[in-house]
Protein backbone atom coordinates (compact mmCIF):
# COMPACT_ATOMS: atom_id res chain seq x y z
CA UNK A 1 0.00 0.00 0.00
CA UNK A 2 1.01 3.59 -0.56
CA UNK A 3 1.54 4.03 3.15
CA UNK A 4 2.64 7.65 3.07
CA UNK A 5 -0.22 8.71 0.86
CA UNK A 6 -2.72 6.77 2.90
CA UNK A 7 -1.44 8.25 6.13
CA UNK A 8 -1.73 11.71 4.63
CA UNK A 9 -5.27 11.16 3.47
CA UNK A 10 -6.18 9.52 6.71
CA UNK A 11 -4.98 12.60 8.52
CA UNK A 12 -6.49 15.32 6.39
CA UNK A 13 -9.01 13.72 4.11
CA UNK A 14 -11.00 11.37 6.27
CA UNK A 15 -13.64 13.93 7.11
CA UNK A 16 -14.09 14.79 3.47
CA UNK A 17 -14.28 11.11 2.63
CA UNK A 18 -16.86 10.39 5.24
CA UNK A 19 -19.09 13.29 4.27
CA UNK A 20 -19.14 12.05 0.70
CA UNK A 21 -16.77 14.50 -0.95
CA UNK A 22 -14.74 12.83 -3.64
CA UNK A 23 -12.61 15.84 -4.44
CA UNK A 24 -9.72 14.84 -2.24
CA UNK A 25 -9.90 11.24 -3.29
CA UNK A 26 -10.05 11.96 -6.99
CA UNK A 27 -6.35 12.73 -6.75
CA UNK A 28 -5.51 9.55 -4.89
CA UNK A 29 -3.82 6.61 -6.55
CA UNK A 30 -5.78 3.49 -7.31
CA UNK A 31 -3.94 1.61 -4.59
CA UNK A 32 -4.72 4.28 -2.04
CA UNK A 33 -8.38 4.20 -2.98
CA UNK A 34 -8.47 0.43 -2.84
CA UNK A 35 -6.94 0.49 0.62
CA UNK A 36 -9.48 3.08 1.72
CA UNK A 37 -12.29 0.91 0.38
CA UNK A 38 -10.86 -2.06 2.25
CA UNK A 39 -11.04 0.11 5.35
CA UNK A 40 -14.75 0.54 4.76
CA UNK A 41 -14.95 3.85 2.90
CA UNK A 42 -17.62 3.85 0.23
CA UNK A 43 -16.55 7.03 -1.51
CA UNK A 44 -13.27 5.41 -2.47
CA UNK A 45 -15.27 2.75 -4.31
CA UNK A 46 -17.21 5.42 -6.14
CA UNK A 47 -14.03 7.12 -7.35
CA UNK A 48 -12.57 3.79 -8.44
CA UNK A 49 -15.75 2.93 -10.31
CA UNK A 50 -15.88 6.30 -12.05
CA UNK A 51 -12.26 5.89 -13.03
CA UNK A 52 -12.30 2.32 -14.29
CA UNK A 53 -15.79 1.23 -15.35
CA UNK A 54 -15.75 3.23 -18.62
CA UNK A 55 -12.46 1.70 -19.73
CA UNK A 56 -13.40 -1.78 -18.57
CA UNK A 57 -16.75 -1.50 -20.32
CA UNK A 58 -15.20 -0.22 -23.54
CA UNK A 59 -12.64 -2.99 -23.63
CA UNK A 60 -15.27 -5.64 -22.92
CA UNK A 61 -17.65 -4.28 -25.55
CA UNK A 62 -15.02 -4.24 -28.24
CA UNK A 63 -13.72 -7.66 -27.28
CA UNK A 64 -17.21 -9.13 -27.29
CA UNK A 65 -18.02 -7.70 -30.68
CA UNK A 66 -20.12 -4.81 -29.53
CA UNK A 67 -22.61 -6.68 -27.34
CA UNK A 68 -23.40 -3.92 -24.87
CA UNK A 69 -25.48 -5.92 -22.39
CA UNK A 70 -22.93 -8.69 -22.18
CA UNK A 71 -20.14 -6.15 -21.86
CA UNK A 72 -21.94 -4.54 -18.94
CA UNK A 73 -22.22 -7.92 -17.23
CA UNK A 74 -18.50 -8.47 -17.70
CA UNK A 75 -17.67 -5.00 -16.41
CA UNK A 76 -19.82 -5.54 -13.34
CA UNK A 77 -18.23 -8.93 -12.67
CA UNK A 78 -14.71 -7.52 -13.06
CA UNK A 79 -15.44 -4.71 -10.61
CA UNK A 80 -17.02 -7.15 -8.17
CA UNK A 81 -13.83 -9.18 -8.21
CA UNK A 82 -11.90 -6.01 -7.51
CA UNK A 83 -14.08 -5.25 -4.47
CA UNK A 84 -13.57 -8.76 -3.17
CA UNK A 85 -9.83 -8.76 -3.62
CA UNK A 86 -9.39 -5.32 -2.03
CA UNK A 87 -8.59 -6.54 1.52
CA UNK A 88 -5.84 -8.81 0.21
CA UNK A 89 -4.49 -6.41 -2.39
CA UNK A 90 -0.72 -6.28 -2.24
CA UNK A 91 0.74 -3.01 -3.35
CA UNK A 92 3.32 -2.98 -6.08
CA UNK A 93 2.42 -6.34 -7.57
CA UNK A 94 0.11 -5.04 -10.26
CA UNK A 95 -1.59 -1.89 -11.39
CA UNK A 96 -5.29 -1.90 -10.70
CA UNK A 97 -6.05 -1.04 -14.32
CA UNK A 98 -3.85 -3.84 -15.63
CA UNK A 99 -5.42 -6.28 -13.17
CA UNK A 100 -8.91 -5.27 -14.29
CA UNK A 101 -8.07 -5.59 -17.97
CA UNK A 102 -6.71 -9.04 -17.28
CA UNK A 103 -9.91 -10.09 -15.52
CA UNK A 104 -11.99 -8.69 -18.38
CA UNK A 105 -9.79 -10.44 -20.91
CA UNK A 106 -10.31 -13.78 -19.19
CA UNK A 107 -14.04 -13.27 -18.73
CA UNK A 108 -14.47 -12.32 -22.37
CA UNK A 109 -12.38 -15.24 -23.56
CA UNK A 110 -14.53 -17.61 -21.49
CA UNK A 111 -17.74 -16.17 -22.84
CA UNK A 112 -16.54 -16.23 -26.42
CA UNK A 113 -15.42 -19.82 -26.02
CA UNK A 114 -18.66 -20.99 -24.43
CA UNK A 115 -20.78 -19.29 -27.02
CA UNK A 116 -18.74 -20.70 -29.85
CA UNK A 117 -17.66 -17.28 -30.98
CA UNK A 118 -14.11 -17.86 -29.86
CA UNK A 119 -11.71 -18.63 -32.63
CA UNK A 120 -8.36 -20.35 -32.58
CA UNK A 121 -5.88 -17.73 -33.56
CA UNK A 122 -3.90 -20.06 -35.78
CA UNK A 123 -6.97 -21.40 -37.55
CA UNK A 124 -8.39 -18.09 -38.59
CA UNK A 125 -8.50 -17.47 -42.30
CA UNK A 126 -7.66 -14.06 -43.58
CA UNK A 127 -10.80 -11.96 -43.21
CA UNK A 128 -12.76 -11.48 -46.38
CA UNK A 129 -13.91 -8.01 -47.16
CA UNK A 130 -16.51 -8.92 -49.71
CA UNK A 131 -18.90 -10.83 -47.51
CA UNK A 132 -22.52 -9.70 -47.55
CA UNK A 133 -22.40 -8.61 -43.92
CA UNK A 134 -19.32 -6.50 -44.58
CA UNK A 135 -21.02 -4.90 -47.55
CA UNK A 136 -24.18 -4.20 -45.61
CA UNK A 137 -22.20 -2.74 -42.74
CA UNK A 138 -20.27 -0.59 -45.16
CA UNK A 139 -23.45 0.99 -46.31
CA UNK A 140 -25.12 1.49 -42.95
CA UNK A 141 -22.62 1.80 -40.21
CA UNK A 142 -20.92 4.83 -38.84
CA UNK A 143 -17.18 5.09 -38.68
CA UNK A 144 -17.11 3.56 -35.25
CA UNK A 145 -19.39 0.80 -36.30
CA UNK A 146 -17.08 0.10 -39.19
CA UNK A 147 -14.13 -0.07 -36.85
CA UNK A 148 -15.97 -2.35 -34.47
CA UNK A 149 -17.03 -4.56 -37.30
CA UNK A 150 -13.46 -4.86 -38.48
CA UNK A 151 -12.25 -5.53 -34.99
CA UNK A 152 -14.82 -8.26 -34.60
CA UNK A 153 -13.45 -9.97 -37.64
CA UNK A 154 -10.09 -10.40 -35.97
CA UNK A 155 -9.21 -13.45 -33.91
CA UNK A 156 -9.96 -12.90 -30.25
CA UNK A 157 -6.38 -12.47 -29.13
CA UNK A 158 -5.48 -10.13 -31.95
CA UNK A 159 -8.56 -8.09 -31.23
CA UNK A 160 -7.73 -7.83 -27.54
CA UNK A 161 -4.14 -6.86 -28.23
CA UNK A 162 -5.11 -4.23 -30.79
CA UNK A 163 -7.79 -2.71 -28.57
CA UNK A 164 -5.50 -2.61 -25.56
CA UNK A 165 -2.63 -1.10 -27.55
CA UNK A 166 -4.32 1.34 -29.87
CA UNK A 167 -7.55 2.30 -28.12
CA UNK A 168 -6.88 1.80 -24.41
CA UNK A 169 -3.29 2.97 -24.81
CA UNK A 170 -1.53 0.29 -22.80
CA UNK A 171 2.15 -0.36 -23.33
CA UNK A 172 3.31 -3.64 -24.77
CA UNK A 173 4.65 -4.88 -21.39
CA UNK A 174 1.30 -4.05 -19.81
CA UNK A 175 -0.55 -5.94 -22.53
CA UNK A 176 1.81 -8.86 -22.02
CA UNK A 177 0.80 -8.90 -18.36
CA UNK A 178 -2.89 -8.62 -19.15
CA UNK A 179 -2.81 -11.42 -21.71
CA UNK A 180 -0.20 -13.51 -19.93
CA UNK A 181 2.08 -13.69 -22.92
CA UNK A 182 5.50 -12.34 -23.85
CA UNK A 183 6.14 -8.87 -25.17
CA UNK A 184 7.25 -10.28 -28.53
CA UNK A 185 3.95 -12.12 -28.84
CA UNK A 186 2.14 -8.86 -28.13
CA UNK A 187 4.11 -7.11 -30.85
CA UNK A 188 3.25 -9.89 -33.28
CA UNK A 189 -0.43 -9.84 -32.39
CA UNK A 190 -0.78 -6.09 -32.68
CA UNK A 191 1.16 -5.94 -35.95
CA UNK A 192 -0.89 -8.71 -37.53
CA UNK A 193 -4.11 -7.34 -36.16
CA UNK A 194 -3.45 -3.85 -37.36
CA UNK A 195 -2.49 -5.12 -40.80
CA UNK A 196 -5.71 -7.06 -41.10
CA UNK A 197 -7.74 -4.13 -39.89
CA UNK A 198 -6.17 -1.94 -42.51
CA UNK A 199 -7.05 -4.46 -45.18
CA UNK A 200 -10.62 -4.74 -43.95
CA UNK A 201 -11.15 -1.03 -43.71
CA UNK A 202 -9.56 -0.32 -47.07
CA UNK A 203 -12.68 -1.70 -48.62
CA UNK A 204 -14.61 1.07 -46.92
CA UNK A 205 -12.37 3.96 -47.84
CA UNK A 206 -15.25 6.09 -49.05
CA UNK A 207 -17.11 5.62 -45.85
CA UNK A 208 -14.02 6.25 -43.75
CA UNK A 209 -12.90 9.19 -45.80
CA UNK A 210 -9.37 8.40 -46.87
CA UNK A 211 -7.70 7.84 -50.18
CA UNK A 212 -6.17 4.58 -51.16
CA UNK A 213 -3.41 6.13 -53.23
CA UNK B 1 6.74 3.83 -43.29
CA UNK B 2 3.30 5.21 -42.58
CA UNK B 3 0.79 4.75 -45.36
CA UNK B 4 -2.56 6.35 -45.90
CA UNK B 5 -4.12 3.16 -44.57
CA UNK B 6 -2.08 3.45 -41.40
CA UNK B 7 -2.96 7.09 -41.03
CA UNK B 8 -6.63 6.37 -41.51
CA UNK B 9 -6.52 3.53 -39.03
CA UNK B 10 -4.70 5.64 -36.46
CA UNK B 11 -7.31 8.34 -36.92
CA UNK B 12 -10.03 5.80 -36.27
CA UNK B 13 -8.25 4.55 -33.16
CA UNK B 14 -7.89 8.10 -31.88
CA UNK B 15 -11.55 8.73 -32.55
CA UNK B 16 -12.54 5.58 -30.69
CA UNK B 17 -10.22 6.46 -27.81
CA UNK B 18 -11.64 9.96 -27.52
CA UNK B 19 -15.21 8.74 -27.67
CA UNK B 20 -14.79 6.14 -24.96
CA UNK B 21 -17.56 4.15 -23.40
CA UNK B 22 -20.15 5.81 -21.23
CA UNK B 23 -21.54 3.46 -18.59
CA UNK B 24 -25.27 3.60 -18.06
CA UNK B 25 -26.66 4.77 -14.75
CA UNK B 26 -28.00 1.26 -14.26
CA UNK B 27 -24.54 -0.27 -14.63
CA UNK B 28 -22.99 2.21 -12.21
CA UNK B 29 -25.77 1.51 -9.72
CA UNK B 30 -25.14 -2.24 -10.02
CA UNK B 31 -21.40 -1.77 -9.60
CA UNK B 32 -21.85 0.42 -6.53
CA UNK B 33 -24.43 -1.98 -5.14
CA UNK B 34 -21.86 -4.75 -5.37
CA UNK B 35 -19.28 -2.49 -3.77
CA UNK B 36 -21.54 -1.81 -0.81
CA UNK B 37 -22.41 -5.49 -0.43
CA UNK B 38 -18.75 -6.48 -0.47
CA UNK B 39 -17.36 -3.58 1.54
CA UNK B 40 -15.31 -4.94 4.41
CA UNK B 41 -17.04 -4.42 7.72
CA UNK B 42 -15.05 -3.00 10.61
CA UNK B 43 -14.20 -5.57 13.24
CA UNK B 44 -16.92 -5.61 15.91
CA UNK B 45 -15.93 -3.71 19.00
CA UNK B 46 -16.64 -5.50 22.27
CA UNK B 47 -18.99 -3.49 24.49
CA UNK B 48 -17.09 -1.76 27.21
CA UNK B 49 -17.62 -3.39 30.55
CA UNK B 50 -18.46 -1.24 33.51
CA UNK B 51 -15.36 -0.42 35.41
CA UNK B 52 -15.57 -0.76 39.17
CA UNK B 53 -14.54 -2.99 41.99
CA UNK B 54 -14.72 -6.08 39.81
CA UNK B 55 -12.42 -4.52 37.23
CA UNK B 56 -9.99 -3.48 39.93
CA UNK B 57 -9.55 -7.00 41.20
CA UNK B 58 -9.27 -8.49 37.75
CA UNK B 59 -12.81 -9.43 36.80
CA UNK B 60 -14.87 -12.56 37.34
CA UNK B 61 -11.98 -15.07 37.29
CA UNK B 62 -10.32 -13.26 40.18
CA UNK B 63 -13.61 -13.14 42.04
CA UNK B 64 -13.95 -16.90 41.70
CA UNK B 65 -10.46 -17.36 43.16
CA UNK B 66 -11.31 -14.99 45.96
CA UNK B 67 -14.46 -16.95 46.79
CA UNK B 68 -12.56 -20.22 46.87
CA UNK B 69 -9.94 -18.79 49.21
CA UNK B 70 -12.67 -17.39 51.46
CA UNK B 71 -14.44 -20.72 51.76
CA UNK B 72 -11.14 -22.49 52.44
CA UNK B 73 -10.28 -19.94 55.14
CA UNK B 74 -13.61 -20.41 56.87
CA UNK B 75 -13.10 -24.17 56.69
CA UNK B 76 -9.71 -23.92 58.32
CA UNK B 77 -11.19 -21.65 60.97
CA UNK B 78 -13.69 -24.28 62.02
CA UNK B 79 -11.37 -27.21 61.67
CA UNK B 80 -9.74 -28.79 64.70
CA UNK B 81 -5.94 -28.51 65.31
CA UNK B 82 -5.72 -32.18 64.47
CA UNK B 83 -6.84 -31.44 60.99
CA UNK B 84 -4.21 -28.76 60.63
CA UNK B 85 -1.59 -31.15 61.96
CA UNK B 86 -2.71 -33.74 59.48
CA UNK B 87 -2.49 -31.26 56.69
CA UNK B 88 1.06 -30.37 57.73
CA UNK B 89 2.14 -34.02 57.54
CA UNK B 90 2.30 -34.46 61.25
CA UNK B 91 4.72 -31.62 61.90
CA UNK B 92 3.85 -28.87 64.31
CA UNK B 93 5.50 -25.58 64.71
CA UNK B 94 6.53 -23.79 67.85
CA UNK B 95 5.80 -20.18 67.25
CA UNK B 96 6.42 -19.16 70.87
CA UNK B 97 9.79 -17.79 69.85
CA UNK B 98 7.99 -15.04 68.06
CA UNK B 99 6.99 -13.75 71.46
CA UNK B 100 10.62 -13.12 72.20
CA UNK B 101 10.62 -10.38 69.74
CA UNK B 102 12.74 -9.80 66.75
CA UNK B 103 15.94 -11.11 68.35
CA UNK B 104 14.32 -14.46 68.95
CA UNK B 105 14.52 -15.14 65.27
CA UNK B 106 18.20 -15.86 65.68
CA UNK B 107 18.08 -17.90 68.87
CA UNK B 108 19.45 -21.42 68.67
CA UNK B 109 16.22 -22.88 69.87
CA UNK B 110 14.10 -20.19 68.38
CA UNK B 111 11.94 -19.97 65.35
CA UNK B 112 10.78 -22.93 63.32
CA UNK B 113 11.94 -25.58 65.66
CA UNK B 114 10.15 -28.68 64.71
CA UNK B 115 8.31 -29.69 67.83
CA UNK B 116 8.10 -33.44 67.30
CA UNK B 117 10.58 -34.22 70.10
CA UNK B 118 10.68 -30.95 71.99
CA UNK B 119 7.98 -32.04 74.33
Amino acid sequence: MDAAAWAGYAAKGMTQLMDGSAQTWAEASDETLLAAYADGHATAARVLADRHVPRVLGFAARTLGGDRAEAEDVAQEAMLRLWKVAPEWRAGEAKVSTWLFRVVSNLCTDRLRKSGRGVDIDAVPEPEDDTPSAAETMQQATRMDALQSALSALPDRQRQAVVLRHIEGLSNPEIAEVMDIGVEAVESLTARGKRKLAELLAARKDELGYDDD
Amino acid sequence: MMTDKDNALDSLFAEARAKGAVPSDDLMARVMGDAMDAIPKPAPVAPERPRGFLALIGGWPSLAGLATATVAGIGFGFASPDVVTTLSLGASYDVSALDAGYGGLFADDGLFVVGEDDG
